[in-house]
Parts: C-alpha cells; structure tokens; sequence
C-alpha cells in the first residue's frame, strides 16, 4: 500500500516503482549470475574490435542467423497476394526495437553482390509482432526494381533478410476522430497495420463507443482491377469485426478514377474527417486536391509518398532532365544548392567554401570519397547512374542525378 | 541493366564532362610541377651531368597516338565495370573468410602449442593472415575496388587494417601521391622512399653506398616505414617543414602504432601467462615475414631494373593516354601460381593494377591479357617475367645504383632495355 499519490502517464506506470510508508525501497529484481556474466563477456567483447569482429564472424559462419553486428530476419513465409505481390512474413531476431501500426522498416538483400536496402511499410500490427514475435511486409513487383525482384525471385522461406532502421510519421494518430482512408494498389499496406491494430482490443479505440452503423473510419481502397486486390478477404473480415470500419472496394477499371462524386457518396462529411492518402504519386496528387477541395483542413491531410521518387525512365530526354535540374544538399553544413550538371560535387562544395578532401581530382584516387545519403548521382567515369541505396560518390567525378543529398 | 539503360543518353554529356575533369588534373600537375621546377634550380646546379637515360625514349616519338592507346584501355574498363557482380563479391569474401581462418587457427597454435613444429605452422599461418589482410583485402578494399558492394565493413574509405599504418594516412600518400604521380622523381615519394636510390637522375652520395644495408632494415621493418612515410623525413632533415607540421600525422601514427603493438605484443602474450615469450616471439616473426614478402612485393612492382621513372617536366599536359603510358611503363610484373598472386594481393599485376587501380583485383589476369595484346599493338614494352628473375633485377638495381655511374665496374652497369 502506498501513501503517496504519484500522478504518472500510462507508460510510466509500470517504470517507476514507489517507496512503501515505512521508507522500505522495493528490493531490485536479482539478475541470474550466468546472464550477469554472459552481461560482461558481452561489454568486453563489444568494447574490443579484434574480438567482436572475429566473434561475429564464427558466429555468423556456424550460422549466419547468429550476427549481432546486423540484423538478421528469418523468412518463416511466403504467401502470393496476386500475380504481382508477395507477402513476407519475418521473425526479426535480434536488435529489433518493435514499430508503430504505419510505420515501414528498411529491408536489405543481397543482389548480383551489391548489399541493396529498400523500405517497405509493415503490413502487420505491433500486437501481431509483440505476442507472435513476427511482422509482415508486402511487396509488389517494380518493373526496374531491383530489391522487389530480388524478393521475389531469389528469397525463400527459411532466408534471412537484413533489417534496418524503422521509420515513418505516417500514423493513425487521432482514432477517435472521423478519418477517411485513401489507398491505390500496393498503398493499402500501412492501412492493413492500423486497421489490424484498430481490430485489437486492447487498442485506445477499442474504449470509444462506436457504433456499428457509425461511418468512423471509411476506407476506399483503389485498384486497377480485381486481379490486383490485395488483401480483399481480410479487409471484408476486418469490416465485420470493427465497429465503425466501413471498407469500400474501387476498381478503376469500372468505375474510374478517384472523384468528388464518389468520395461524397461514402462520405458525406468529408469536411469534418482527417484524410490519409498512400498510393501512388499521381493518385496521392489527385486525391490531395480533391480532398483540399472538399473542404479538408491542411493539417488534416496525411500522407505516405509511395513507390520510387524519381520516375526511372529509358528515356535520354528524362536524363538530360535530371542532370540540369540537380540539387545537392550538403548535410553537415545544411546548405542545398541547385546545379546544372557542370561541375562535379567536389567543385559545387568548394565553390561553397566548404573545405572537402580531395586527391587526384580525375577519379583515380578515390581520395574524395563521401557518403551519399539520399537520392541519385551519376558518375561520368562510368556513366552509371547510381541508385539512391549506394552508399559512396567520388565527388570529383560525380553530378547530381535529381536532388541529392551528401553528407558533407 | 536498367541503370545503363537509364543513362544511356546521359553517358555522352558525362565523358565530355570528364574530359574536362582531366584538364582540371593536368592543370593541376602542372602547376605543381612548375613550382618545383622553380625550387630546383639550385639543386639541378649541382647534379651531375647525366649521360641518360632510360625515361624518355619511347615516348618522345611524336606518332605515337596516345589518345586511340587510351580509348583501348577505356574500352576494358567499361567492359570489365560491366560485367562486376557476384562474383566478385563471393571472391572476397571467400578470401576474408580464409583470412580470418588463418588468423584463428595460427594464433590459437602459437598459445596451445606443445612443440616446435606446431608452434612454427601457428607463426605461419598468423604471417599468411597477415599478408592476406594487408595485401590482397586491405590494400585492395582501401582502392575502392569493392565499394560498389555496400557492405560497410568493405568501404574504401572507412576500412582500417592489420598494420601500424594508419588507413587514412595511406589513403593519402599511396592512393593519391604514389597512383597519380606514379614513378615521377621528386613527386612519388614511393619511389626508393627516399631512401634507396634507383635511378641516376638522383644524385649521389656516400650513404648510397650501403644502402643495401638500408633495404635490408627497411624491408625488416617495413610496416613501420610504411607508417612513418607521411612524416617526410627528407623534408624534415632540410628543415623545409617543421616537427609541427606533421604533429597531427603523428598523432594518428601513434595511436594506430600503440594499438597494434598492445595486440600483437602485450595482450596476446599476456593471454598465455607464463608462456607469453613465445607468443610474443611468434607475432614478431608473423609479423616479420608480412614485413620480407610485402616489400619485396612492392619492391617487384616499381623497381625491376626495366621499370621507367619520369621528370616533372616530361609529365607536363599529360593527357590520359600519357598517364596509361607511364603506369605501364613504370610498373613491372611478375609471373607465378594462382596462390602467388593471391597472396601478393594481385600486385603481381603491377601494371594492369596502376592502369585500374579500382577494379577487383582478381580480375586483374583476364584484363592483363587484354594490356598486353594493347602493348603489343603500340610496340611498348610490357615489363613481366618469373618471380625469381624480376627479384634478382631489383637486387641489382640497388646495387647498381649505390654506386656513382663513373665507378661502376663493367659488370655492374645498368642493363639497356631495347
């Protein structure tokens, strides 16, 4: 018993423990001497690099699952969503912090011998992930992609797949609010992870009185045709068992693409709902203006940018394009410039007055090397575009390929 | 695929693009080059007249056409960056694990051995290691030749490896200074290190009469020479720069060197208890033997006795095919096993490595097939031969060399390369 009134968050509940009236502290929890032990081997081994790399490395060849210096996933599944799109179920198992219903997880394969990284939203909920230990992410075919493709044809069940940082803001932060869900093909893959969460009883919703004839939460889910439906059974079940969820199915073979009539028609108070759009580019646009013409306040419009940023294109124009029209933002010095393809990023920085390092200035050296952190660059020696998961530019022969960012 | 595709009409835009990035480096040679110049015309006062010389010969002729010699090895580069995949990644990393192995094993024998033999094979083994890790991983990885795989633990620019030298002032002096001013007296540091001389076009002195004696230490201690190549001693002796100068160097050079002398020279043997002396013997003589094999390794790549050097002044406007030129001229082959070159990370392929210092180095046979049919197109010498006779051919150049050209007796001339 207590005597102290202590006002706490929910989560801080089970934290903080509180001293009893006689002053007593509660005793702290015994930790077993083996992992106290195992504890210390553990800091010793981290702390000397002779010894974690070759630790990991017999580890990882006994078996490669046992690598503590990445983070290994065990494919336990696969199943075909449609012709196009594979569902991965994953059992993270080690270093893996959990996620929040819409956010995506960085997935890293091995293609042609280049370690290439992709994120995907999760298709799962936390609860799933919190009492099975395992996570879904759901893949569609990308005609020039190479991580998709390599999903796809090279990963089996029982393979294991690197994860990386989880990340995204793209969440179902107001549930009690009335929200219409706006998904296109492959964008209905964070939708499935709230609405799966929302389906928990243990989740915040779960307290609101919502009935089952309530217009809550609307879903209209967009695909080309009925061969290209993902999850078209769950999200019927889903349906049934959420009070408040109704989910309606467009198929832009029949009845077109998104418009005012149709959105009114299942949501007459369109105004008064937050909106949140995935899908793809052209979708999200034409549904983000309808919605801003509908009457929707800005801050209630969330969306997921979907699929690849830059259009990859055969076309030489599209090229040209995307060389003129290149920005370069250096990172640690916070500074963005546009460039017209002229001068290589090494001459952009110092003609910034940044200070970078620099060798033979011929791509010889590899002396300038830098991390590239985000978007694409093309490198003139080679005149191979490089893809916006590799990793390093040799900024003296290197120009922007779109907007790109260094971290320099 | 679909990255070419996609670039396709970008790839005219970039070579002319890289054309100008070539004048920007020729410019840049030649600015420095103009300013030593000026330095040394005290010092050219004092030379002798030389009576020479094996640089210039071939490469004064006028019809040589040096721009169609340069597209030719342009072709084999994109040929080869077009074909990277795989099975280059499984290379090395088969390697690493063989490494890694050795290093294992040969380290566990030095410490549980019950018997000579055994204790000899661990020292072995631990040397082996060493030499992949320095020569075939290291030295290549630190050329960018496996960035193209994303694996953080290969990166050129972060990866650091088992020697005193510290990755980034290697990075520096080889990467930068040795592989772009390759063979260039008075800017390749590299060459004879200052301290062996190898070519006439450096003056003489009467320490250059023992300097065998100095190759001798300098390849027993080579790692340390190694690691101490950025502090510029010569420079430092004539007072050019100062102590100061160098004092981040220096830092960074001691940091690396006291962490790989607290490895192999006080935690190991400490791990044996009472049987540390031999383990502390047994990392000394790996560590040794690392030290013989990678200089004469190295020595084998630039110093045969058919190896051109250059003057600055023959170097200015060079254009990319001159560069090509003076790669292969300056470097030198040798011939052997599928293990000898691999245990010389490939660098038995001098020439083709100077030629694409950047590409996976076990390539290097396949394309070397390619340079010679080239050279033997444009009638240049290529500078190859067995183990045994390139080696001999460095030992005679230092001691041909260690003597001033009006001694030399008729046996000990400089060979003439026709």
């Amino acid at each position: 018993m207590s005597n102290v009134e202590v006002n706490m968050g929910s989560s801080g509940a089970n934290l903080v423990r509180v001293c009893d009236s006689f002053g007593h502290y509660p005793a702290p929890r015994k930790v077993p001497v083996l992992s106290r032990l195992l504890n210390k081997v553990g800091v010793f081994v981290a702390k000397s690099e002779w010894l974690s790399e070759y630790s990991e490395f017999l580890l990882t060849e006994f078996d490669p699952a046992l690598s503590f210096q990445r983070n290994p996933a065990r494919v336990l599944s696969i199943c075909n969503e449609t012709h196009d799109t594979r569902t991965f179920v994953l059992k993270p198992l080690r270093n893996f912090a959990g996620f929040s219903a819409g956010q995506h997880v960085s997935v890293e394969v091995e293609v042609n011998g280049v370690r290439r990284r992709r994120n995907y939203t999760i298709s799962s909920s936390p609860e799933r992930y919190e009492s099975e230990g395992v996570f879904t992410i759901t893949v569609k075919i990308q005609p020039e992609g190479k991580v998709s493709n390599a999903l796809h044809s090279q990963v089996g069940t029982g393979d294991l797949v690197y994860l990386g940082k989880v990340s995204g803001e793209f969440l179902l932060r107001n549930p009690d609010r009335k929200t219409l869900m706006l998904a296109a093909g492959s964008g209905i893959t964070p939708f499935m992870s709230m609405l799966e969460d929302l389906n928990q009883p243990t989740h915040a919703a779960a307290t609101y009185t919502v009935a089952k004839t309530d217009r809550q939460w609307v879903l209209m889910y967009y695909v080309r045709s009925g061969e290209d439906l993902i999850f078209g059974k769950r999200l019927e079940r889903l349906a049934q068992l959420i009070p408040g969820f109704i989910y309606v199915l467009m198929l832009s073979d029949k009845q077109g693409n998104i418009s005012t009539t149709q959105i009114k028609k299942h949501c007459a108070d369109l105004a008064e709902r937050q909106v949140m759009l995935c899908g793809p580019g052209p979708f999200m646009d034409a549904a983000r203006s309808l919605a801003e013409v509908g009457g929707v306040a800005l801050q209630d419009i969330h969306q997921e940018s979907f699929g690849a940023s830059i259009p990859a294109s055969n076309s030489a124009v599209l090229a040209q394009e995307a060389i003129k029209k290149g920005t370069i933002t250096f990172k640690r010095s916070g500074k963005t410039v546009s460039t017209d393809g002229t001068k290589s990023i090494l001459e952009v920085a110092e003609s910034l007055g940044l200070n970078p390092k620099y060798g033979c200035r011929a791509g010889v050296c590899h002396e300038c090397k830098c991390a590239k952190t985000e978007g694409r660059a093309l490198n003139l020696l080679s005149g191979k575009v490089m893809d916006s998961d590799e990793g390093m530019v040799q900024t003296c022969v290197t120009v922007p390929y779109g907007a790109m960012e260094v971290d320099m | 695929m679909a990255q070419l595709n996609n670039s396709a009409g970008a790839m005219q835009y970039g070579r002319d693009l890289y054309a100008a990035g070539r004048q920007a480096l020729q410019s840049l040679i030649n600015e420095q080059a103009d300013e030593t110049a000026r330095n040394d015309v005290q010092a050219s006062a004092v030379q002798p007249d030389l009576e020479s010389d094996i640089s210039v010969s071939e490469k004064s002729s006028q019809d040589f056409d040096y721009e169609a010699f340069g597209k030719e090895l342009d072709a084999i580069r994109e040929e080869v960056l077009a074909d990277i995949g795989q099975r280059d990644a499984d290379y090395i990393r088969s390697i690493i694990r063989r490494q890694k192995y050795c290093e294992v094993g040969g380290r566990s024998l030095i410490h549980f051995s019950l018997n000579p033999i055994t204790w000899a094979v661990g020292v072995g083994m631990l040397s082996v290691s060493k030499i992949l890790e320095n020569m075939e991983i290291g030295h290549n990885v630190m050329h960018g030749q496996y960035d193209w795989m994303n694996d953080p633990k290969l990166n050129s620019q972060s990866y650091e490896w088992d020697t005193v030298c510290d990755a980034d002032s290697w990075r520096r002096t080889h990467n930068y200074e040795h592989h772009t001013y390759t063979n260039i007296l008075g800017k390749d540091r590299d060459y004879g290190y200052d301290v062996l001389r190898l070519t006439d076009d450096e003056p003489w002195r009467p320490r250059h009469l023992i300097q065998f004696v100095d190759y001798l230490v300098l390849s027993s201690l080579f790692q340390w020479g190694v690691g101490l190549h950025e502090l510029e001693f010569e420079k430092l002796k004539k007072k050019e720069i100062s102590l100061q100068d160098k004092k981040p160097f220096l830092k960074n050079f001691f940091k690396k060197a006291r962490k790989q002398t607290v490895k192999d020279y006080v935690v190991f043997p400490l791990l044996a208890g009472p049987l540390a002396p031999k383990v502390l013997l047994g990392n000394g003589l790996a560590n040794l033997g690392r030290n013989l094999w990678a200089s004469t390794i190295i020595f084998c790549g630039h110093f045969t006795e058919d190896a051109e050097t250059f003057r600055e002044e023959d170097c200015q406007n060079e254009t990319k095919g001159q560069w090509y030129y003076r790669q292969i001229r300056g470097s030198s082959n040798f011939t052997g096993g599928r293990w000898l070159h691999i245990l010389s990370g490939h660098l038995s392929y001098q020439t083709e490595h100077h030629v694409f210092p950047d590409l996976p180095a076990h390539r290097y046979p396949e394309i070397s097939e390619k340079v010679q049919k080239i050279c033997e197109k444009y009638e240049i010498r290529y500078n190859t031969g067995s183990f045994g006779s390139q080696f001999k051919t460095v030992l005679r150049r230092i001691a041909v060399y260690s003597l001033p050209p009006k001694a030399r007796p008729r046996w000990l001339q400089p060979t003439v390369y026709v």
